[in-house]
């Protein structure tokens, strides 16, 4: 193991009124892509989602990023090369790490759907009445590109590269009312 | 004079506020226009050029002269509209445009001298000396003339922004808007119903209708009620709607303390933006007290207030007459009712002037007297009640021409083109009794919830009346004075008849010549009014004299709106690269490059310039090693059974011969056979490659790459991902860069055989972490790329310094990173300017020409074929001259013009291993110049500089540094 250690601050948080986000930097990503014609794969026994769905089993859960392709997250495993397992997981597919790529917020509102719906629809443009629990989408946010995933009416994750993390949670704070 | 009974204040409270420096009262409920005319001030500001006195002309957004500045130092808000200024505890105003007291504008002498300033005047009068026009007249007459003005400091408040979508967007909550957006919300659609007002209704608020059985305030309650109770409908109160946009998209302001930018995209939307009732010139109607008829009315049912104790009305239809009455009804005295119309009948007990017209007024500061045709009443305010022009506004922003109804003597939407989705109702689509319009706007909403496949009902209207109108049409009262169309910008009907006489008749003509329906107000009180005297003047007829482009937004919107809070330190978003905090604890300089913060140079103690630095960077790693974070480089994974043919089609040169463990050079093209992009590919397996990109092609190759993929090449079997983010990369420079990095791999042979130039691998380091090496060089030494996942970027960065102590290791920056590749004679940006050819680069032979690839066709187009320039080093015949990026290169005693131009210098530096500056350049047959004195011109500065034609490659040019 190494003993390299890595860049950490503390997770960002933040509650105002019945919102609150939370970084959650200990969730690990790797894409999932399949050669055409290639026979369905079941991931940990997940059942991949189809275009525009997110799904989640335990710890494990799957959004649709394009055509043949999915991006895997596993909670709690930030810090594990999880890429390897999942390429163990399902040979023949084309694994990429993306676990330092994402900076990943999880918002949750206390007072169900309207308190969260309120604060999206101050950051990015999608119609929320055809967003609800289960999507996913690529969309831009605050000049940048991310991916929102709408877990439950009050609960949504949101991935941004993790590069201007500074400046999306910035975005964030001001999306806040 | 004291509050009428009545209206939609609240008497229990009290606010206070000032207008220039004055402390006056009002209730909640008020708009700060009805709260001066309570207090009576009638005296609000100054004309546009002339400095006449001007008062409170309408109670809507329409307002042409009471703007005012609203808030304090950078608070200061310019020109907002008095009458749309919902009064709140302490809200401080001004007024604007005048020199000295508002009541004794020393710029008032410009009234006097008015035969001089009429329309254009500036353009004739102030020729010459020439010089003067930018220096004296035009600052003199910009001080001069104006509306607000700005602080001039940051503005501290706090802008939002959004994001709504919906089945149906209501624009306008009057009777029409209303019955809209109940219909469509009690069939289960989601709407959005957005109104200026701070409060719902529109007309129904201020024209004190009896339905059957209700006024019109009962009604509204309940309707209000059942909206909000509807979890399908959001009421956007003090929200304008200011543009149409494609698609289905509007913007919208909405102004609740904070101000928020809406982008809405509405499936479907119903334009019930009412109507603006028009004035009618006459000599001397622009004084404090004359308003439009529909103005007074509102201020008295609406806000309790009348502007006078006597107010005369000057109608041309049944609408003044219903003024007048109502007034009457609140104990309000009627001086007259002057209606041109012979057989006008009076609605109520007050003096009727029939077949009569005003020609004058008189009062200072202040109307006192109005003069008919038969005769002067003494009247402190006068209500015009000329029509009503439909706002149909956000119905042409898409460039619709509206067309002119005779019938309504109005122009109306254009029916057959109005903004897809969009159905106009109520006095916006020239339907103006209430009844009417309630049932139009219904009837909107039922039509679009059908397209939609929504299944809906008429819902019960009241009993309203549809009272009829017989009007006769006068568009201005002829006479020899100045009588006012354009109050905001001071135009008159002399200035219009003398735009006819200087032949500029078309509308838009006369709209800059005279500058009539532009600033604020857009000319929304004026235009149409206008363009029908220029149609008198030409014969031509209104439908072919037409109206001028409406364009958004509709009302003023403030620029901090629209920037939606982005400001300072936040202007756009900023990517830090993984050893950010790394090179801030180094006392790192950092540079923008792109969206990215780069760490440019690493000064230490007693180094006093940024050369210093970053020569002492160059050096050393020259020397020894240099370590550099390049993360911004754009990294694409590339993978699928037809990873190689794919790239075999992007790139220039073959990418599917290479081998697994091997990285080459690549060199993109666009379609038309410029270079596009360069960078390096590496072969990690089979079916996988990495793809770099140059840091500010990043995106845009990416994006070009999943083109490819997805239109030119679907047959393909292969997947692209971006990885720039999820790897820190770090360059490794420098002669000891290999014993350098010996000790931070696990077990991995790096010796030049085991591990030659331009070789990869995927492997481990500081026991055990992943990471992927390349043997790569942008600088010409002996150097590597260490990608590891990027949370360890700044780590290993630390690590490298230590482990390197002893090599002097030393991190460098973008600038010692340029000089390097300038001295190596490496393209980047500078050079791929999309303007150069793989031939002017000296790469020509990598555009295969076995097998096909974008852009090489074009290519060897013959005027590519042709163009000789090519890639050259320089340096300064005087060692001690610069070199300069952007000058333009000749031939040594050439005249210097565009013909005689022989290329550009791309990029420079100073190299501390030439010992001067140096730099590269395009040149015509540069190829086989070497040696020749040549001249590098920059005009711009005056600056010659004689330079000598060398090698681009300074340093190393067999190549031996990079392959040892």
């Amino acid at each position: 193991v190494t003993d390299l250690i890595p860049h950490s601050t503390a997770p960002f948080k933040i509650t105002r009124g019945p919102v609150s986000i939370v970084e959650n930097p200990n969730i690990a990503f790797a894409s999932l892509a399949l050669s055409r014609g290639a026979p369905p794969v079941a991931p940990f026994g997940l059942t991949l989602p189809e275009v525009g769905k997110w799904v989640q089993q335990e710890d494990i859960s799957a959004f649709w990023m394009g055509a043949s392709a999915w991006m895997i997250a596993a909670e709690n495993a930030g810090e594990t090369d999880f890429a390897k397992i999942l390429a163990r997981e399902v040979p023949g597919a084309f694994i990429t790490e993306q676990t330092d790529a994402w900076a990943v917020f999880d918002v949750s509102s206390s007072g169900g759907a309207t308190p969260l719906e309120r604060f999206l629809e101050r950051l990015v443009n999608i119609d929320l009445a055809a967003f609800g629990p289960g999507r996913a989408v690529r969309t831009g946010m605050a000049h940048l590109s991310g991916f929102i995933i709408r877990k439950a009416m009050n609960q949504c994750t949101i991935l941004v590269v993790r590069s201007a993390a500074r400046s999306v949670i910035h975005a964030l704070e001001e999306a806040l009312l | 004079m004291p509050r009428l009974s009545g209206g939609q204040i609240d008497r229990s409270k009290t606010l206070t506020f000032t207008f220039n420096g004055q402390r006056h009262f009002g209730h909640p409920g008020d708009t700060l226009a009805s709260a001066l005319l309570a207090n009576g001030v009638r005296l609000v500001g100054r004309s546009f050029k002339y400095h006449r006195p001007r008062g409170i002309f309408t109670a809507g957004s329409e307002e042409p002269n009471a703007l005012v500045t609203l808030g304090e130092d950078a608070q200061a808000e310019p020109n907002t509209r008095a009458t749309v200024v919902e009064l709140t505890d302490g809200l401080v105003a001004r007024s604007q445009n005048h020199v000295g007291p508002l009541s004794f504008d020393l710029l008032a002498v410009n009234d006097l001298v008015s035969p001089l300033l009429a329309a254009g005047f500036y353009y004739k009068t102030f020729m010459w000396p020439r010089a003067f026009w930018e220096r004296l007249y035009e600052p003199a007459i910009r001080r001069a003339a104006g509306l607000g003005r700005l602080s001039m400091k940051p503005d501290p408040a706090q802008y939002h922004k959004g994001f709504l979508h919906c089945d149906l967007l209501v624009i306008g909550g009057g009777a029409a808007g209303l019955t809209a957006a109940l219909t469509a919300g009690r069939a289960g659609a989601r709407v959005i119903l957005a109104d200026e007002d701070f409060q719902l209704g529109g007309r129904l608020l201020t024209q004190n209708e009896n339905f059957a059985g209700q006024t019109a305030l009962e009604w509204l309650e309940p309707v209000e009620a059942e909206l909000a109770g509807l979890p399908n409908i959001r009421v956007l109160r003090r929200t304008t709607v200011f543009g149409t946009y494609d698609h289905g998209i509007f913007g919208a302001v909405e102004n609740a303390g904070t101000k928020t930018l809406w982008r809405i995209t509405a499936k479907r939307s119903v334009l019930a933006a009412g109507a603006t009732e028009r004035h009618v010139p006459f000599a001397n109607n622009d004084r404090p007290g004359v308003m439009l008829a529909s103005a007074i009315q509102a201020y008295a049912n609406r806000w309790a207030v009348s502007p006078a104790e006597r107010v005369a009305i000057f109608t041309t239809n049944d609408d003044g007459h219903r003024v007048a009455a109502g007034l009457l009804a609140k104990g309000v005295q009627i001086a007259g009712v002057v209606d041109p119309r012979k057989d006008a009948k009076a609605l109520g007990d007050y003096p009727l002037q029939s077949g009569a017209l005003v020609i004058d007024t008189r009062g200072r500061r202040g109307l006192t007297h109005v003069r008919t045709t038969q005769g002067w009443l003494e009247a402190g305010a006068l209500g015009i009640a000329g029509g009503w022009n439909p706002n149909l506004h956000l119905a042409s922003h898409h460039r619709a021409r509206p067309r002119w109804s005779e019938a309504h003597a109005a122009f109306l939407p254009a029916d057959n083109d109005l903004p897809p989705g969009m159905v106009v109702a109520g006095a916006a689509a020239g339907i103006g009794g209430t009844a009417s319009a309630m049932r139009s706007g219904a009837e909107s909403a039922l039509r679009a919830l059908i397209e939609l496949g929504l299944k809906a009902q008429m819902p019960d209207l009241p009993n309203a009346e549809d009272i009829g109108s017989c009007r006769q049409t006068i568009w201005h009262v002829p006479g020899k004075k100045r009588a006012w169309v354009d109050f905001q910008n001071d135009v008159t009907v002399k200035d219009i008849t003398l735009a006819h006489q200087e032949n500029l008749t078309a509308v838009e003509h006369l709209k800059r010549w005279t500058t009539l329906g532009m600033a604020t107000d857009q000319g929304k009180t004026a235009n149409v009014t206008a363009l029908a005297i220029m149609s008198e003047l030409t014969g031509k007829g209104i439908p072919a004299t037409g109206t001028t482009i409406y364009r958004p937004p509709y009302t003023p919107v403030p620029l901090g709106v629209l920037g939606g809070g982005n400001t300072g330190p936040h202007f756009r978003p900023r990517r830090l690269t993984p050893s950010h905090d790394w090179a801030q604890a180094q006392g790192a300089v950092f540079v923008e490059v792109g969206p990215w913060m780069r760490a440019q140079y690493f000064p230490r103690p007693g180094e006093t310039t940024w050369r210093q630095t970053v020569d002492r960077e160059v050096l050393a790693t020259r020397a020894g090693v240099g370590i550099c974070d390049v993360t911004t480089l754009g990294k694409v994974d590339v993978k699928g059974r037809d990873a190689g043919l794919f790239l075999d089609r992007l790139y220039a040169n073959p990418m599917a011969s290479l081998k697994v463990g091997m990285v080459r050079y690549g060199l993109m093209l666009r379609e038309d056979g410029h270079v596009y992009d360069d960078g390096t590919c590496a072969r990690l397996s089979e079916q996988h490659y990495v793809v770099t990109t140059t840091t500010a092609q990043a995106g845009p190759v990416y994006r070009h790459m999943e083109f490819v993929r997805q239109c030119l090449c679907p047959e393909l079997d292969v997947h692209l991902i971006s990885t720039t983010d999820a790897w820190a990369q770090v360059s490794i420079a420098g002669p000891k860069a290999r014993s350098l990095l010996e000790r931070i791999v696990d077990g991995v042979d790096l010796s030049n055989t085991a591990f030659p130039f331009m070789a990869c691998a995927e492997l481990t380091v500081a026991g055990g972490l992943r990471a992927r090496l390349f043997r790569i060089s942008f600088s010409g030494e002996l150097a590597y790329e260490l990608a590891v996942p990027a949370r360890f970027g700044g780590a290993l960065m630390a690590r490298l310094m230590e482990l390197g102590a002893d090599l002097n290791v030393t991190p460098y920056g973008t600038e010692a990173l340029g000089v390097m590749r300038i001295e190596k004679g490496h393209a980047a940006g500078n050079e791929l300017n999309g303007q150069t050819t793989a031939l002017m680069l000296g790469m020509g032979k990598m555009v295969s020409s076995k097998k096909d690839a974008i852009g090489a066709v074009m290519s060897r187009r013959e005027v590519l074929m042709e163009d000789r320039r090519r890639l050259v080093g320089l340096v300064p015949v005087n060692p001690s001259d610069p070199i300069t990026a952007g000058a333009h290169l000749f031939t040594k005693d050439d005249h210097q013009e565009t013909s005689t131009d022989a290329g550009w210098i791309s990029s420079a530096c100073f190299s501390p291993h030439v010992g001067s500056a140096i730099g590269l350049g395009f040149l015509q047959d540069g190829d086989s110049r070497m040696g020749e004195e040549i001249v590098a011109a920059n005009p711009l500065e005056g600056v010659q500089t004689r330079v000598r034609v060398v090698s681009a490659h300074f340093i190393d040019p067999e190549g031996e540094r990079l392959r040892d």
